[in-house]
C-alpha cells in the first residue's frame, strides 16, 4: 500500500541543513495497524504528515497505491487525500463554529454526491459511533472523548483505507484513550489500514507493529 | 386523516430514540406512501412543532418531501412556519432548506423549473437535479468551475466552488 524509499526532510538554515527525516525506508501492508514511537523532535509527526500527504519529503520517494506521490501536482494529491485517508489530530481540530453533524458531514461536502447520500452516511456514522443524540451539539459543549470521537468519526465517514492518527489519546484520561484505542483496533479489524504517533508503550500494542525513529533516523 | 397523522408522529417519536437511521427510514417510509396530502399535512405539523434541540435531520427531511410533495398553496403557511422556527445555531442554519422548499414551490406555482432555485441556497452542481458536465480547477485561485446542466429542463449553468472556507461555497451563474 504504502513504500517509502529513501526519503529526506530538512530544513536549510545558516549552518547547513538541518534534518528532520533521514533515509527513511519503509513498506506499509493493507491492513497493517503501525505505531511511530520515538522520543519528541525525532521526527514522527513529520513523518505522518508525509504520509498524509500535508507535508512533501525534500527528497525521496512516496508511493501510495503504485502511485509516486512525490511526482504529484497539489490538486492531484489533495484528491488522493480526499479519497483515501483519514486524519486524527491529538486536539481533535474540530470546527467550533460547527455542530456535531455539520462536523461529521464536512469531508463529504468535498465529494462529489447528492445531498440525500451524504445525509445517510453520517446518519451510518452518527449510529455507528452511538453519538446521534450529540448531533446538534457545539465540539465545546462535549468531553474531550466525545470530541475525539467526533474527530474519528469525521476520519473515517469517507471510508478511508488509511487512518493516520498524530497521538490520539494524548489529551484524554486513560479510560477515554482505552475506548479511543479499541475504537481504532476495531476499525483496523474492519480492514482499515491504521498509522498512529505515540509516546504510549499499551497504545503501541494495540496495533501490530512498531516503527522507532532517532534523531530522524528509522531504529533497526 | 387526523388519526392517521397521530400513528405516523408517534413513529416518528419511537424512531427519534432509536437512531438517526430509524429517523431516515421514517422518512423514507412516508415517501414510499405516496399520499402528497398526508406528506404535507404531516410535514407541516413535524415543522410547526419542533423543538429547538431538534435541528438537522428531521426539518431537512421535512423540507425535502414538502418541496417535492406539497400543493403550491403551501407556501404561506410554510412561511409562517419559517417565521417561528427557533434558528439552529449552526453555521449550516437548517432553515435555508426550507426557504429552499418555499422557492421551489414558488418557482413551481410561477410555471418555472426548479433548478434555478440553486441562485437562492448554496448548492452543490452533484445535486440530483443537475448533470456535471465538465470542470475545470484553477490552480491560482484554488477554484473549480463546473458546468451543470438541469435534468429536467436542459438549462446549461456555471457553477463556481470556492473551498476557501471551512465548506465549499458555490456561485451559480
Amino acid at each position: 500500500m504504502i513504500s517509502l524509499q529513501k526519503i529526506e526532510k530538512y530544513y536549510e538554515t545558516k549552518a547547513g541543513k538541518n534534518y528532520v527525516l533521514r533515509g527513511i525506508d519503509l513498506a506499509i501492508k493493507e491492513g497493517e495497524f503501525i505505531s511511530i514511537m520515538g522520543p519528541s523532535g525525532s521526527g514522527k509527526s513529520t513523518l505522518l504528515h508525509i504520509l498524509g500527504m500535508l507535508d512533501d519529503p525534500t527528497q525521496g520517494d512516496y508511493l501510495f497505491l503504485d502511485q509516486n506521490v512525490s511526482k504529484m501536482k497539489e490538486k492531484q494529491k489533495t484528491e488522493f487525500h480526499k479519497q483515501y485517508i483519514g486524519f486524527v489530530f491529538q486536539s481533535y481540530h474540530l470546527i467550533d463554529e460547527l455542530t456535531v453533524y455539520e462536523n461529521i458531514e464536512t469531508p463529504l461536502l468535498y465529494q462529489k454526491m447528492s445531498g440525500s447520500e451524504r445525509k445517510s452516511m453520517v446518519c451510518d456514522i452518527l449510529d455507528r459511533f452511538a453519538i446521534v443524540g450529540k448531533k446538534d451539539l457545539f465540539p465545546n459543549q462535549l468531553s474531550g472523548g466525545q470530541q475525539q470521537l467526533v474527530g474519528i468519526a469525521r476520519a473515517v465517514v469517507t471510508s478511508p483505507k488509511l487512518i493516520l492518527a498524530d497521538e490520539p489519546t494524548g489529551n484524554l484520561n486513560s479510560a477515554q484513550g482505552d475506548e479511543i484505542m479499541q475504537l481504532f483496533k476495531k476499525l483496523n479489524q474492519e480492514g482499515t489500514t491504521i498509522i498512529q504517533v505515540t509516546h504510549s508503550e499499551k497504545n503501541a500494542t494495540y496495533g501490530n507493529r512498531v516503527v522507532n525513529l532517532l534523531d530522524g533516523w528509522i531504529q533497526k | 386523516m387526523d388519526s392517521k397523522i397521530k400513528t405516523w408522529i408517534a413513529e416518528l417519536e419511537v424512531a427519534k430514540k432509536v437512531s438517526a437511521n430509524e429517523e431516515m427510514t421514517f422518512f423514507k417510509n412516508l415517501e414510499a406512501c405516496g399520499n402528497g396530502e398526508l406528506i404535507t399535512e404531516l410535514c407541516l405539523q413535524i415543522l410547526e412543532n419542533i423543538e429547538p434541540t431538534e435541528g438537522t435531520l428531521i426539518p431537512m427531511q421535512c423540507a425535502s418531501l414538502l418541496e417535492r410533495f406539497a400543493p403550491v398553496s403551501t407556501v404561506e403557511r410554510l412561511v409562517q412556519i419559517l417565521k417561528k422556527l427557533p434558528p439552529m445555531t449552526g453555521l449550516r442554519d437548517y432553515r435555508q432548506d426550507i426557504r429552499r422548499a418555499i422557492n421551489k414551490l414558488e418557482l413551481r406555482k410561477a410555471g418555472e423549473c426548479v433548478c434555478k432555485s440553486a441562485f437562492t441556497y448554496n448548492t452543490s452542481p452533484y445535486d440530483s437535479l443537475y448533470t456535471v458536465e465538465s470542470s475545470v480547477f484553477d490552480e491560482v485561485n484554488y477554484e473549480t468551475t463546473y458546468r451543470a446542466r438541469c435534468n429536467s429542463c436542459g438549462r446549461a449553468y456555471t457553477v463556481i466552488e470556492n473551498t476557501s472556507y471551512h465548506y465549499p461555497t458555490y456561485q451559480w451563474r
